[in-house]
């Protein structure tokens, strides 16, 4: 059973460990990606990361309409993640996790990591 | 394995507003039946793409009833844009295998007349995550985008980088009836275009359009105009982004098993369709299959690379960014493009001594690939 996480409103960003290798990911799976071991458990993520892309979505591209910004950051644990962002983060950006609210729905977002 | 592409049907592309789902499907079906120069009681399977306007729990029966046939095999498939050519395997693994001898394979939409932008952005983002992604307001355009700025990034270039691509592709539909757009793009044309999801600008983008395409599979050649299926490769590594490896996407894997057993290299293809959803898309499977140094597909395309002339002709027809998309059968107009170039019947577009050819289909976020060789077994 999976741990709670901003997906049902929990400000959390939580990960999996595979208990034989190791090996971390984020999306959920029943197994490992790297050895296919079916037992793990849950982690929850530092926050800290550094961003690899960062892209502003306008008109019909942007759901709903006004223009957002997603960013892809790679997490010190490893995984990929993908959050809200805003100008002057960008790729090479250092950040950390922030949770923001948008129509009243909770987010990962991701600040400089100075701010 | 022995199959052959023995006949194809492509309508024009466009805003064309007047048929549903199963009236392009039906015109593309009867262009390829009329097309292979077969009896259409001799069709004895069907594959019909998904539709995203006219979504049927029964699509093949739905169709076959429509144009009279009683196929023995007939289902939908899904697998995003490799759908076309993933029905394509299915097929010739159908006629290899002695089920059934002529496979008709169809797609068809009024992607662009049927709904609104706004609808088909809702529903072709559900290749994001619905939970991680798609919550956050993630659309195709945008998980693309991001492909793009971490691309840009990586390798040191600018906005402008990538724009040399749609500008070839324009640069074809010129060449071919029924493309949606045909008027000449430049590099400022694509710059000074508006921001869909930076850094990708509109006319890096493939267009929503109406239309549908058709080709069959047969075990034996059905006239001298059969062009011979010589290697099919596919591969699925991931879904999601966040699981996609930028250099490892999935797609070389899925060519080289398509070149495996054939003997021949991507060197020695005459022609070629690469799946071209945005810039950066096709930018990425061209470097990823050797038809570009990293980072160089914009800079390869400039130089005319992917030209008539060039060392790696390409979407001839134009590609999803000018011929259009209308869905699954975005894709299978690669394929028969390749397959005209191969007859040599492609007129003032024709590729000199054109006889080998490599199609490629990658569906969600590069996430499902299918390779395809074609060609007259004389020259393989």
């Amino acid at each position: 059973m999976r741990d709670r996480d901003w997906t049902d409103g929990t400000p959390r960003l939580m990960m999996s460990r595979c208990d034989r290798c190791a090996t971390v990911w984020y999306l959920p799976r029943e197994r490992c990606p790297a050895c296919l071991g079916d037992r793990h458990h849950a982690i929850e993520a530092s926050g800290i990361a550094r961003c690899v892309a960062v892209t502003t979505l306008h008109g019909a591209a942007a759901a709903g309409g006004e223009s957002i910004s997603l960013c892809l950051v790679e997490t010190e644990e490893g995984p990929l993640v993908m959050g809200r962002t805003q100008p002057p983060v960008g790729p090479g950006s250092a950040v950390r996790l922030v949770f923001v609210s948008v129509d009243g729905r909770l987010m990962p977002g991701f600040v400089p990591k100075s701010q | 394995m022995t199959a052959f592409v023995s006949g194809v049907g492509l309508t024009a592309f466009g805003r064309q507003p007047g048929l549903d789902t199963w009236g392009w499907q039906a015109t593309a079906a009867e262009a390829a039946i009329a097309d292979c120069r077969l009896d259409p009681g001799d069709i004895d399977g069907l594959l019909v793409g998904y539709s995203t306007t006219g979504s049927h729990l029964m699509p093949a029966n739905v169709l076959a009833e429509r144009l009279g046939l009683r196929p023995t095999v007939a289902s939908g498939m899904s697998a995003g844009g490799a759908t076309s050519l993933a029905m394509l395997s299915h097929a010739a693994a159908l006629v290899g295998s002695g089920v059934v001898e002529n496979v008709l394979i169809v797609a068809g939409e009024n992607r662009a007349s049927g709904q609104s932008r706004e609808t088909s952005t809702r529903v072709l983002a559900q290749v994001g995550h619905e939970r991680f992604e798609v919550a956050l307001g993630g659309t195709v355009p945008g998980y693309y985008a991001l492909l793009a700025s971490r691309y840009l990034w990586q390798h040191g270039l600018d906005e402008r980088s990538l724009a040399p691509l749609p500008v070839q592709m324009r640069a074809h539909a010129a060449r071919k009836h029924g493309a949606h757009y045909r008027a000449p793009i430049t590099v400022a044309d694509v710059i000074d275009s508006r921001p869909v999801a930076e850094p990708l600008k509109l006319l890096e983008c493939c267009p929503v359009s109406d239309g549908g395409a058709a080709f069959i599979i047969s075990s034996t050649p059905s006239s001298d105009r059969s062009i011979e299926v010589l290697g099919i490769g596919q591969a699925n590594e991931h879904q999601h982004l966040s699981a996609l490896d930028p250099r490892a996407t999935g797609a070389s894997v899925a060519c080289q098993r398509a070149l495996d057993g054939t003997g021949l290299a991507l060197t020695d293809m005459d022609v070629f369709g690469i799946y071209d959803s945005f810039s950066i898309t096709v930018a990425m499977i061209l470097e990823e299959l050797g038809m570009a140094p990293p980072g160089q597909a914009g800079a390869y395309a400039a130089a005319g690379a992917y030209d008539l002339d060039g060392k790696y002709p390409m979407n001839t027809h134009g590609g999803l960014m000018s011929y259009g998309h209308c869905g699954v059968a975005g894709g299978m107009a690669h394929l028969i493009e390749v397959v005209t170039q191969i007859r040599r019947e492609r007129g003032a577009a024709q590729i000199a001594g054109c006889d080998l050819g490599y199609v490629h289909a990658d569906g969600g976020i590069l996430s499902a690939h299918v390779g395809v060789v074609l060609g007259r077994k004389a020259a393989a």
